[in-house]
């Protein structure tokens, strides 16, 4: 998606088992000893480009040394089995000033430029960091002269916001984390599990597929920062799909994340879970297609931790407030009511795990070198404070990072989101957030509300030149009818615009739960969660999905009747 | 009688009874040939086109990708797959759903993961998925092809051309491949040259595929083949004084990993290569020449690659959909400028060119355009293509053309037809001795200070990370990058000369050469043949290429520089520089 769009999905899987490498190449050199090559060449390039006309006034450099291996399975077999990695290096420099640098007023969009080389020697590092410099700092130069002139001839409507607002000095380091590995008792378990899809012949895939990535991340900057952090995440997806006799293709999956092997759910809990895929795909082929409908919903806490990270999340995100193309949904409501007054809404990168689970968003610095900081957006329905990275905002109080400053590699650092946890202060039960949807469907003689049960993910727009909306994609969907009995449906996009959706939220439940997943921006795809009850909204909208009508296979299954 | 049996008659007994029985993939075998019988029998759909071809296609890849740089690894990849892919044909010969283009970006191609072990019920399973996605996308193609035809002309020939079924196992088998060793092999050979300041940057790629084809389709052919491949890659760069950028590099192809996997002579190439860079940085900018061009061993085998071995292919005009879509992949097609000239002289009167892949050798080297059978099942043989500088056929796959009905067993990797191994012989060679004084009354007779020779040249399929290509804003043929030029003087002597780009018509140059040597030799490089639907909308596979050839002398060349690639020195000094 472009700029200001997010497009947010679970993460395409894979599981993990690797070798005896931690990175893509176990020769690599010490790692102080990367870190020291990396200051000595940011000092160096600092010296000698002091004398320049227009010199850079920061520059930071960072390695991220990826290493990813992962086997997939289908109906009880291998099917793919890779080891892949790579060493990237990454440069961030600034010429001008801290108020108007080389990237101001500039909407930061760009192809990401990865360069890759290794970790063997000081030199080695040193003379790759020499021509990523050399190249950078000619770039900005001359993206510096189109930025003066832009400012001539444009009218800035921010005031004194900084490009790069000043940041402390960090230092900090991690143990290397071993991958626990053993790829043939992985290949083994992972095809026990997508054995359960054998046996159903309406299933057109059944798959068990499992990753790990290990990310190893130096960072050095010319404020005197350096940073080496270490992240492994292992990850399980099963999923299956089939065709209804409609034509529609409805595909199921789950994902589990965690950091070390004993996160992830048994045998015996995978076993289960593909068990419920396999019931509720062949339940989701003789549901009934919904038309569009309007009226109130429950969103179970995944649904409505998606729903608040595309309709809050993206519009709290600090640099979009400067792009005169946003909508800026919420510039101008700060200390104003934008929720219940039981609500509040946090972004907290420091939290590691919501009950058992692992959480994707979680870091110690940000793409900045910022510590990421619990940043209270909403208190009590209030909206209090923005998202921000180093791009920061001219009011008071908006003038510092809170370590939101993300990115993938190879591109520029924009605020972005975390873990989003939705607080509510006077939680019903499930069941009573059901029995008051159920008294607003009397209450407006309604037939039915909707609940929604399971999302795989959604995306919002934020730009003025388009409609401001969002869309959730639910997989799972029940009619819930004024007698309290339900019946599963399908077929629906949940969509709307951002304010009609908040001034309908009614109330939450106590039933909290965790949506892991990856948010793709204009700085890329970044890991991030959402922690969020189920709430009652008193009016949404649902419009008929994009469905395909191909027929079903025109043979039948191999070794059936006729075949 | 069903539509299989119609087809293949005997040849299916055959089939089923030898060769499935001899192939070590029996499993895989039985599989394919249980739904291909299925599939082309009861593939139906009333008022639809049935299926009157169905060809399988099971590649099986174990490879390493690595890249390495100053004596450690920068990237890495490697893995297991098993891949499907159905060529679907419905309507009959004269009219089917293949050679179109449209805005859908789909062809007569379906491509589908399978697993890797030989399960033979899953593997069923998988196929019929595949073949009934490629016969549904197959008869909505040949419905949009049918309606665009009624608009537009295209050849009168047939879709599919006619051929023998071939029944061919190979017997050969992968030799043990370890891939730290390869990971090692990388990383100790990219640690050459890292100390030396002058280079910018260096870089060490280095692949290898144990890869086997395993085919079947309906009219009773059915090969297995193995078609490992391997390379070596170093490249380098640095600037001259002027800002200019001066690269080069070291490509070595085979077909198995222990075949290249030479430590020790490789690193000599790559201090070759690193020692050419150093006299060619700090040598003289030629600029701009027009004259006689001598060109010797590489530079002579990637000028007939670049610019004549694209222009034997016998390539078949697509119909489009509209003119929208024309014009949209017409750049994207290539077309051989020589198809017009069947049957006239396209080169010297004492040349013969022809492609053999069946050969293995050439004068004790070995060459890596090597393979028995195509992708379509057709067994390769020695084509002769140019006899007495008169063009007698073109290199074609089951596409036919008016001009070419049959097939020539050269469609090397599925993508279409390609050169493979590619052999010019003249019988009136000139010694090197002679060539070089043909060279210099040249040079006399146009009233020249010096003619031009080159023996190494740039390939547009080698990308050079961090350095602009020399090709840019030319097209393929019409530009050819030296990376190491001399100027020869009328006393003999010779000056080593950077930035000598040549840019002239050389296909039309080559029709009229003064002259050439007698002595050939052989050079492998991989080459893209772009053309037709399948290698645009399923993606090219660069083609593992031997040629052998003279060398070469080209009488009047013009070489400029394109001033757009300059990019000024570094600001700092390189790190080791003190």
């Amino acid at each position: 998606m472009h700029t200001s769009d997010c497009r947010w999905t679970r993460l395409g899987a894979v599981f993990a088992l690797v070798f005896t490498v931690g990175a893509v190449d176990a020769q690599r050199i010490d790692d102080r000893n990367i870190l020291n090559a990396m200051e000595a060449e940011l000092e160096r390039s600092m010296s000698e480009l002091a004398e320049q006309p227009d010199p850079p006034f920061y520059i930071s450099y960072e390695v991220t040394d990826n290493y990813r291996a992962s086997v997939s399975t289908t109906f009880g077999r291998v099917t793919r089995s890779s080891e892949s990695g790579g060493t990237y290096y990454d440069i961030d420099l600034r010429v001008g000033q801290s108020e108007m640098d080389n990237t101001h007023l500039t909407d930061r969009r760009r192809f990401p430029q990865v360069t890759l080389g290794s970790l063997a020697s000081q030199e080695g590092i040193r003379n790759n960091f020499w021509l990523l410099t050399d190249r950078t700092f000619k770039q900005a130069s001359e993206e510096l002269v189109n930025v003066r002139t832009k400012s001539e001839i444009q009218i800035d409507t921010e005031g004194p916001a900084f490009d790069l607002a000043p940041s402390v000095k960090v230092s900090h380091s991690e143990l290397d984390i071993p991958i626990q590995f053993a790829r043939t008792e992985w290949e083994k378990r992972l095809q026990r599990i997508s054995n359960v899809f054998n046996g159903h012949p309406t299933l057109l895939s059944g798959n068990a597929q499992g990753s790990v990535i290990k990310n190893v991340r130096f960072f050095v900057n010319s404020e005197g920062s350096r940073i080496q952090s270490d992240e492994l995440t292992y990850t399980i997806v099963l999923s299956a799909t089939t065709k209804a006799e409609d034509g529609s293709n409805l595909n199921l999956s789950k994902l589990f994340h965690a950091r070390k092997p004993s996160g992830l759910p048994s045998d015996r809990e995978l076993t289960r879970t593909a068990d419920e895929i396999v019931t509720t795909l062949i339940n989701l082929r003789n549901a009934p297609n919904i038309e569009p409908y309007t009226g109130p919903a429950i969103l179970s806490g995944r649904a409505a931790g998606v729903l608040f990270h595309e309709i809050l999340g993206h519009r709290l995100e600090g640099h979009r407030l400067k792009q005169t193309n946003d909508a800026q949904t919420f510039k101008d409501k700060i200390n104003q009511r934008v929720l219940p007054e039981s609500m509040s809404v946090v972004f907290d990168p420091s939290m590691k795990k919501f009950g058992d689970t692992d959480l994707l968003g979680t870091y110690e610095y940000d793409s900045e070198g910022v510590t990421g900081q619990k940043v209270r957006v909403i208190e009590d329905g209030i909206l209090k404070r923005f998202l921000l990275g180093r791009s920061t905002l001219a009011d008071e109080g908006f003038r510092e990072s809170n370590g939101h400053g993300r990115k993938a590699i190879g591109l520029k650092s924009v605020a972005r989101q975390s873990n989003l946890l939705v607080e509510v202060d006077d939680p019903y039960t499930p069941l009573e957030l059901e029995e008051q949807m159920i008294a607003i469907l009397k209450e407006r003689n309604l037939e039915y509300g909707l609940y929604f049960d399971d999302i795989v993910g959604g995306f919002t727009i934020t730009t003025r030149s388009l409609p401001n909306s969002f869309t959730v994609r639910p997989v799972i969907v029940y009619k819930i009818y004024q007698d309290g009995s339900r019946e599963l449906v399908r077929g629906v996009d949940l969509i709307g615009t951002p304010l009609a959706v908040f001034d309908n939220v009614i109330a939450a439940a106590d039933d909290t739960a965790v949506f892991n997943g990856q948010c793709g921006a204009e700085s890329g795809n970044v890991p991030v969660s959402a922690i969020s009850p189920s709430i009652l909204v008193g009016q949404i909208e649902v419009q008929r999905a994009s469905q395909s009508r191909a027929i079903l296979p025109i043979l039948p299954p191999p070794g059936s009747t006729g075949s | 009688m069903n539509r299989l049996c119609q087809l293949l008659g005997t040849a299916v007994l055959l089939l089923a009874s030898t060769a499935a029985a001899a192939d070590e993939n029996s499993v895989l075998v039985q599989a394919l040939q249980d739904e291909l019988e299925r599939n082309i029998d009861g593939l139906e759909l009333e008022g639809v086109v049935e299926p009157y071809f169905i060809g399988y296609t099971v590649h099986t890849d174990h490879s390493i990708t690595v890249a390495a740089s100053k004596g450690g690894l920068e990237n890495m990849n490697t893995g297991q797959t098993r891949r499907l892919e159905v060529e679907m044909r419905v309507g009959s010969r004269e009219l089917d759903n293949s050679n179109f283009m449209s805005r859908n970006f789909r062809n007569q191609r379906t491509n589908r993961t399978l697993a890797l072990d030989d399960d033979y019920q899953l593997l069923r399973k998988q196929i019929r998925l595949a073949t009934d996605t490629a016969y549904r996308d197959a008869v909505e193609i040949y419905a949009a092809k049918e309606a665009a035809m009624k608009n537009s002309q295209q050849e009168s020939a047939l879709d599919f051309s006619i051929e023998e079924p071939t029944i061919y196992i190979d017997e050969r088998r992968s030799p043990k491949l370890d891939f730290a060793d390869v990971r090692n092999f990388a990383r100790e050979l990219s640690e050459v040259g890292q100390d030396e300041a002058f280079i910018h940057d260096s870089d060490v790629q280095v692949f290898a595929n144990q890869h086997v084809d395993t085919y079947l389709n309906s009219e009773g052919s059915h090969f297995t083949r193995m078609d490992d491949t391997a390379y070596i890659r170093v490249t380098a760069w640095t600037q001259s004084e002027d800002g200019r950028y001066v690269s080069d590099y070291v490509n070595i192809l085979g077909r198995s990993w222990n075949e290249i996997a030479d430590l020790p002579e490789v690193k000599r190439e790559v201090k070759a290569m690193h020692e050419r860079l150093r006299t060619t940085r700090v040598a003289e900018p030629l600029d701009r020449y027009n004259g006689p061009v001598l060109f010797q061993g590489q530079a002579a085998a990637e000028l007939i690659g670049q610019a004549l071995a694209r222009n034997l292919i016998n390539y078949k005009q697509p119909v489009f959909e509209n003119e929208a879509i024309a014009a949209m992949f017409n750049r994207a097609m290539l077309v051989s400028s020589l198809k017009e000239r069947l049957g006239s002289r396209v080169l010297p009167r004492s040349w013969s060119v022809y492609e053999d892949p069946t050969q293995t050798t050439y004068q004790g080297t070995k060459l890596v355009g090597h393979y028995l059978v195509d992708s379509d099942g057709v067994l390769t043989r020695r084509v002769n293509l140019v006899e007495n500088g008169i063009l007698k056929t073109l290199l074609s796959d089951r596409n036919p053309t008016e001009d070419i009905q049959y097939s020539t067993g050269n469609n090397a990797t599925g993508s279409g037809p390609a050169v493979s191994n590619l052999f010019i012989e003249a019988n009136d060679g000139l010694s090197d001795e002679e060539l070089k004084q043909l060279l210099l009354d040249i040079v006399a007779e146009n009233g020249e200070d010096f003619g031009l020779r080159i023996d190494r040249v740039a390939s547009p399929y080698i990308q050079i990370t961090g350095v602009p290509s020399p090709f840019l804003g030319s097209q393929i043929g019409q530009s050819l990058p030296g990376l190491r030029a001399y100027k020869v003087y009328p006393n003999g002597d010779e000056e080593l000369v950077r930035d000598a780009v040549v840019r002239t018509d050389l296909l039309k140059e080559l029709r009229n050469l003064p002259g050439y040597s007698a002595k050939t030799s052989v050079h492998n490089s991989t080459y893209l043949f772009q053309g037709g639907d399948v290698s645009i909308f399923s993606g090219n596979v660069p083609v593992f290429v031997s040629i052998v050839t003279p060398d070469l002398l080209i009488e009047d060349a013009s070489l400029s520089y394109m001033e757009g690639v300059v990019r000024s020195l570094p600001i700092v000094p390189h790190p080791h520089a003190n």
